[in-house]
């Protein structure tokens, strides 16, 4: 009777059980319903219907993409099937489903060879995952490939050796050194995306401009067999491939699977729709309880800019800003001033090797003069950073504002303002890179009893504020393209460029810019724009001055001020108030249009 | 190369643990400050070699 039932379940299609598969087999997998469990479909990183894998190579079953079901009988058969004991045998490629069935379906034992995957077992005890850490490398805005950050995982051995442990990450291959190019090629799915292990060194050295970057730390509470487990999906799924796309399924993103892979009911990977930004997916972790302790190292700048301000000797200034570090300089310093001129020095060496303002020869030279020098001094504690406020405590980098616009000629409006991505100049930075602001596709709509229009759309903005110390005075830069109405009438495209300097401290800072643009709606104008601000941070609380001053080819001046204050009510809610004036001469009509504004809004992150 | 130096020469870091972990150290300060102390016996000139280097750290510690 029940070989009678199996076969009108094979004959009725509706569940295709293979003819290779025992019988034992097919009713273990019918009554536990394996297919349909969680594991299996992240095991497949199933999500909506399908698998994000996108090579077909990594189905055993044709429609495996979309079927989970087909794909385990396939998966079941094909192991059966398959009596081989190489490197290549079905069991060791595809390590992590095979483990996992095998576990699942006791009977599995029973028909299957299974091989001795010398190499892939020799690979895992290289591994000696012992402990799994979740590093994002924060953002740098100099790159725009990386300007939200990178998150990877780093597998440790029970040793504390970390620069001999694994990287694990996601990345899209391509040897795309054009960061802008890399960007746009990647929005639209255009690269392969690929898991890579890489000695840990490896994955380091590809930051080149690591000076820049403070590195975050995140040891996660994972137990071994969870690790083990995470351990086997890597080995398999390293093998293939998925589209890469720039801001969902992206490094961070993919990162995310490995974790719901090692651990049984997690859903980490559903919080994302259509972008992911690595501080997000951090939140999420953290959110998720996995994160056990964060580690703060702080970027090369840092640590320099520290060394700077604890400079106090005028001679120690001078060594570490020469080029020949005459050692004379150094003579009559107390140890401490003498120690940190020659730490500062050999950093700053360093620096001058990366930006390639050096001959190798002479780098080595001057390096080992320094070193020798700072040898002699004994074993001195470092300079300590002050730990920035933790990634962890900021704001989410969707932003949904909602606000009452009151204008002293046009009345009053609703503004409504969705931005997906990322920190501009009005948010509280706490979390955030200091003065590094980028927005992508920030969309504002106003609605008033007259008319409902799009008042804006920056498309990309770009703003990037350094403050300048005793060594370095970085120039301040900015680039924006989108929409907006420049003359509170029609909709034009804007691109804008421009440079500038601030001064002060990040708590305080003032700056000035000059920045021409373009603006096309039926004709080209140009204009060159004036700005002078100030901004106050604090934890909670940042306050902003801006004074603008527009000067466009076509006969328009305008002038703003813009006073704002941002209050943070809890992390991921805020309330901001800003008062604007601001007037349009016309040369041509002879006429002068002058308005003030008062915006208070509140901002959603999520 | 450059890095292990500077380690080597500020008596600390993260490359110097490594290292000592690899050549099974037990007492890392002590190692730490021998290397430190014999840092012109290691790095002899501009021209050493890394087996040079590891050579003259293995020759220090015996």
């Amino acid at each position: 009777m029940r070989l009678i039932l199996v076969l009108a379940l094979i004959w009725l299609g509706n569940s295709p059980l293979q003819a290779a598969i025992p019988v034992d087999l097919q009713q273990e997998i019918e009554s536990s319903q394996l297919y349909r469990s969680n594991h299996w479909l992240k095991l497949l990183h199933f999500r909506n219907h399908q698998s994000e894998i996108d090579d077909p190579r990594f189905f055993l079953a044709k429609d495996g993409k979309t079927n989970p079901q087909a794909e385990l009988l396939a998966s079941v058969e094909q192991l059966i099937e398959d009596r081989s004991d190489t490197a290549d045998s079905r069991f060791c490629l595809f390590i992590s489903r095979s483990s996992w069935l095998l576990e699942q379906l006791p009977s599995l034992r029973k028909h299957i060879i299974i091989p001795a995957c010398t190499a892939l077992n020799k690979e895992l005890a290289d591994l000696k995952a012992h402990r799994v850490t979740l590093i994002l490398a924060s953002a740098h805005i100099n790159s725009p490939a990386s300007a939200f950050g990178h998150t990877f995982l780093r597998i440790d051995s029970a040793e504390s050796t970390p620069l001999i442990s694994y990287a694990v990450s996601y990345a899209a291959e391509t040897d795309e050194s054009n960061g802008f190019i890399y960007a746009f090629r990647g929005i639209f799915g255009g690269y392969i995306g690929k898991y890579s292990i890489l000695p840990y060194y490896e994955k380091i050295k590809e930051y080149n401009d690591l000076e820049q970057r403070d590195i975050w730390e995140y040891p996660l509470n994972l137990t071994p067999a969870e690790i083990h487990t995470m351990a086997l999906h890597i080995l398999e799924i390293r093998n293939f491939t998925a589209d890469y796309f720039f801001f969902l399924e992206n490094c961070s993103y993919n990162i995310l699977w490995l974790l719901e892979i090692a651990r049984d009911g997690l859903d980490l990977t559903d919080q994302f729709s259509f972008n992911t930004i690595p501080i997000d997916t951090l939140r999420v972790v953290n959110a998720a309880d996995l994160i056990a302790r964060e580690d703060y190292r702080p970027s090369m700048r840092k640590n320099i800019q520290v060394m700077i301000k604890q400079l106090s000797d005028q001679k120690a200034l001078q060594f570490a800003a020469s080029d020949d570090y005459d050692l004379a300089l150094l003579q009559d310093l107390s140890l401490q001033q003498k120690i940190l001129a020659l730490g500062l020095s050999i950093e700053l060496l360093k620096i001058r090797r990366n930006d390639h303002a050096i001959q190798p020869g002479e780098y080595t030279r001057l390096l080992l003069k320094l070193l020798r020098e700072r040898s002699k001094l004994g074993l001195q504690p470092s300079v300590e950073v002050p730990r920035p406020v933790s990634p962890l405590d900021g704001h989410f980098s969707n932003r949904l504002s909602l606000a009452v616009l009151h204008s002293r000629d046009e009345g009053d409006s609703l503004q409504i303002g969705l931005k997906p991505a990322y920190h501009d100049s009005i948010d509280i930075e706490s979390g955030y890179l200091e003065g590094a602001f980028i927005s992508f596709v920030d969309t504002t709509l106003s609605v008033s009893s007259e008319r409902t229009r799009l008042e804006s759309m920056k498309i990309v903005d770009i703003q990037s504020l350094a403050l300048p110390d005793k060594i370095f005075s970085p120039v301040s830069w900015l680039a924006a393209f989108g929409l907006e109405r420049p003359f509170n009438n029609e909709l034009h495209t804007y691109l804008r460029a421009g440079v500038g300097k601030a001064w002060g401290k990040p708590e305080l800072y003032g700056y000035v810019m000059l920045a021409p643009g373009v603006y096309y709606e039926r004709d080209w104008i140009s204009s060159v724009s004036y700005r002078a601000g100030l901004m106050a941070n604090g934890r909670k609380l940042k306050l902003g001055l801006e004074l603008e001053r527009e000067n466009f080819n076509s006969d328009q001046d305008v002038t703003g001020l813009q006073l704002f204050l941002t209050y943070a009510l809890s992390k991921n809610l805020a309330a901001h108030v800003s008062w604007s004036s601001e007037s349009i001469e016309d040369d041509a009509m002879a006429s002068r249009d002058q308005d003030e504004t008062l915006l208070i809004s509140t901002m959603f992150y999520f | 190369m450059d890095s292990l130096a500077t380690d080597i020469a500020m008596g600390k870091g993260e490359k110097l643990d490594t290292l000592a972990a690899l050549l099974d150290i037990q007492n890392k300060s002590v190692f730490a400050a021998t290397l430190q102390q014999n840092f012109s016996a290691i790095y002899t000139d501009d021209q050493v070699s890394s087996a040079q280097v590891i050579d003259n750290i293995l020759t220090i510690i015996g």
